[in-house]
């Protein structure tokens, strides 16, 4: 084990000295994560106001109750209505520009209507230079709600005074109070598929892109510089060198992946206009229970990349050799993934069992919070077990003599 | 000891490797070694002379370890190179022809990368580090990132990582090509210290003025056979001092 340590410690010294691998592995997620999100959102955006130049983003919160008004806010080509958050998250989804405005119902909403009282709506806005036109709006839907329950109650009841008193509005102008919030946790499960095809879609591709650096130099550049020869020539098994090697491979492919959701959080921290839900989805996905359940997916997967990459290094003639095998690979490696997203695929013991899918599918569950700790061990056994075999293979190819001296 | 037994050596070739060696080539493979034996001694310089591709880095590389013999056997500190591998490389220390160090550490960090690796303790380490770097002067450039170093200096580096360990038998590959004249001769005051310490020490050279100066033992090894065993001395007095390299020459193109 003493041999292992001392291999892994030069080899991770060597590594964090290599320029072109901590750019890869620190700043490009670092920096470009950031700007990643932001584009995303920005085409978003744009793609919205294209299809309509005055969508209104509104919060609905309505505990179950007045469905016709849900109903007839989603019919609304100008509306887009965000139903997955909690009353408290409102003060920064308004601060962030994620919605315009948003609704909270009384709990008791229908129950006040059917006891012929007034249900209460909190209508929750920021002022700023278009909120008077979506106040405007607001109310001529609510109106439109309050005039149809009004008619049928006078259908159902006759003609009364209070009656007509359907829907009482409280405007409140949150623009003052909005710093230092925060978001809560959510209690209902969110879809966030978006969301986690994103993660996920950032974790492998990051966690292979901070890995291929390393794996390259440690064992086709160390065949090329001859340094290779040398070590073979130490007191040390086949075994050990790889271990060595490949403690740091992965230890620089998680940190890859961490180093990039780092960048996401600071993507968040400054970003304007971010759909809501995804907001959410991201927020809740970054939560330190939901963060350390994805480290136990990320391990196995570096893991994985760690030793097909290792494996295919040393089958490489060159430096140039093995970065040209192992650059084109995310391309492949992506598409298990993005499969994974389509609908009708889901988790379960044959799926769990394919690389990539398996990561996007359990990462699909942890957004829509119905992940289970059994599933998501499959997920990290299988993906353990590929790595034990593409690791025992690299053990075995590198005990070739044709295989070490092949320049 | 270094005790090379009937060694033969073949590699298989690919198709290409074959088209490459033109239409007279017959065969699907070559023995880069042909059935050399030899024995290096204690406290002796055992010189392997040979024209390029003559088999020299073959033999050393399977001395080494690195290359398993197709048959034959080597005994390397009393331990079979087949069956003990890793006892053999406790009691080796070897150099590579090329210059492999790694460049983003320092010689410090490089040697003791290799003490560690071969299991040496602290004030052994020191102690061997104090020594070899005084002796080949590397102290100044110690600290510095062997990028920065010139091919001497490199080289120095690397006969300190071969030797860190204090090995019994050290095989060097063509221990001083491409320095110049001071870093050649300091690396050959090592070799006559290690020598007089009574190590086993193999080393590869084509240059016969490197022989003049260094060899106890000769072997001539080309087209993987070897051409003349035996002491330099007698090499020596058969043939006069200037005219060392027409007698190498004469005797492989004789063959």
């Amino acid at each position: 084990m003493r041999t292992v340590w001392v291999i892994f410690a030069k080899e991770f010294k060597d590594t964090i000295r290599d320029r072109r691998a901590m750019v890869m592995m620190v700043l490009i997620p670092l920096l470009i994560m950031p700007a990643m999100v932001s584009g995303i959102i920005y085409l978003q955006n744009k793609i919205e106001q294209q299809r309509s130049p005055t969508m209104l983003r509104l919060g609905l919160v309505s505990y179950g109750n007045a469905r016709g008004l849900e109903h007839l806010l989603r019919e609304q080509e100008d509306v887009v209505v965000v139903t997955h958050f909690m009353p408290n998250d409102i003060p920064v989804l308004l601060h962030l520009d994620s919605l315009d405005a948003a609704l909270v119902l009384s709990e008791d909403f229908d129950e006040q209507l059917r006891g012929m009282a007034s249900g209460v709506v909190k209508l929750f806005y920021q002022t700023d230079a278009d909120s008077d036109a979506t106040l405007q709006r607001l109310r001529s839907l609510i109106d439109a709600y309050r005039w149809s329950m009004l008619s049928n109650r006078m259908g159902q009841q006759g003609l009364d005074g209070a009656l007509l008193e359907v829907v009482q509005v409280e405007e409140v102008d949150m623009s003052p109070e909005v710093d230092g919030a925060t978001l809560s946790t959510l209690q209902e499960p969110l879809p966030g598929l978006r969301v986690a095809g994103i993660l996920s879609y950032f974790f492998i591709i990051f966690c292979y892109l901070g890995a291929m650096y390393p794996a390259i130099d440690l064992a086709a550049g160390e065949k090329e510089r001859a340094t290779m020869e040398t070590l073979l020539t130490v007191p040390a098994t086949r075994l050990q060198i790889v271990l060595g090697k490949f403690g740091v491979i992965v230890l620089t492919g998680v940190a890859s992946a961490v180093i990039a959701f780092v960048g996401i959080y600071l993507g968040l921290v400054f970003m304007r206009n971010m759909p809501a839900e995804m907001l959410v989805g991201f927020q809740r996905m970054l939560q330190p229970g939901m963060l350390l359940l994805q480290l136990s997916l990320l391990l196995p997967l570096a893991m994985f990349f760690a030793a097909l990459m290792l494996t295919l290094s040393i089958l490489a003639k060159s430096f140039k050799e093995a970065q040209s095998i192992l650059g084109p690979l995310p391309l492949i490696t992506v598409l298990p993934a993005v499969v994974g997203l389509w609908p009708g695929f889901e988790l379960n013991p044959q799926t769990a069992l394919i690389p990539m899918m398996n990561v996007t599918l359990a990462m699909r569950e942890l957004a829509a919070g119905t992940h289970d700790g059994w599933s998501l061990a499959l997920v990290g056994l299988s993906l353990m077990a590929l790595a034990g075999v593409s690791l025992a293979f690299c053990v075995l190819i590198f005990r070739r003599e044709d295989v070490i001296f092949r320049t | 000891m270094i005790i090379v037994n009937n060694l033969y050596k073949t590699f298989r070739l690919s198709r290409r490797q074959q088209r490459e060696r033109g239409l007279d080539f017959v065969g699907t493979s070559i023995d880069a070694v042909a059935g050399i034996s030899f024995t290096c001694q204690p406290g002796r310089v055992f010189c392997l002379v040979g024209p390029n591709g003559g088999g020299k880095t073959t033999t050393l590389r399977s001395i080494a370890t690195l290359l398993r013999p197709t048959s034959g056997t080597i005994t390397v500190a009393g331990y079979d190179t087949k069956q003990q591998a890793r006892q053999v490389r406790r009691h080796l220390g070897f150099l590579t022809g090329a210059t492999a160090l790694y460049d983003r550490l320092t010689p410090d960090e490089l040697v003791q990368y290799y003490a560690d690796l071969n299991g040496l303790d602290a004030t052994t380490f020191r102690r061997r580090r104090d020594e070899l770097f005084g002796l080949l002067e590397i102290d100044a450039y110690a600290g510095q990132r062997i990028a920065k170093l010139s091919t001497g200096m490199k080289q120095k580096v690397s006969i300190v990582r071969t030797l860190i360990h204090e090995p019994s038998v050290v095989v060097l590959d063509e221990p001083t090509a491409g320095l110049d004249v001071i870093a050649s001769r300091s690396i050959r005051r090592l070799i006559h210290r290690c020598r007089d310490e009574g190590k086993t020490i193999l080393f590869s050279t084509h240059r016969m003025s490197e022989v003049r100066l260094l060899a106890d033992d000769l072997g001539i090894l080309h087209r993987g056979q070897l051409l003349y065993l035996g002491s330099y001395q007698d090499f020596h007095e058969n043939n006069t001092p200037h005219s060392l390299e027409e007698a190498f020459i004469k005797i492989v193109e004789d063959a």
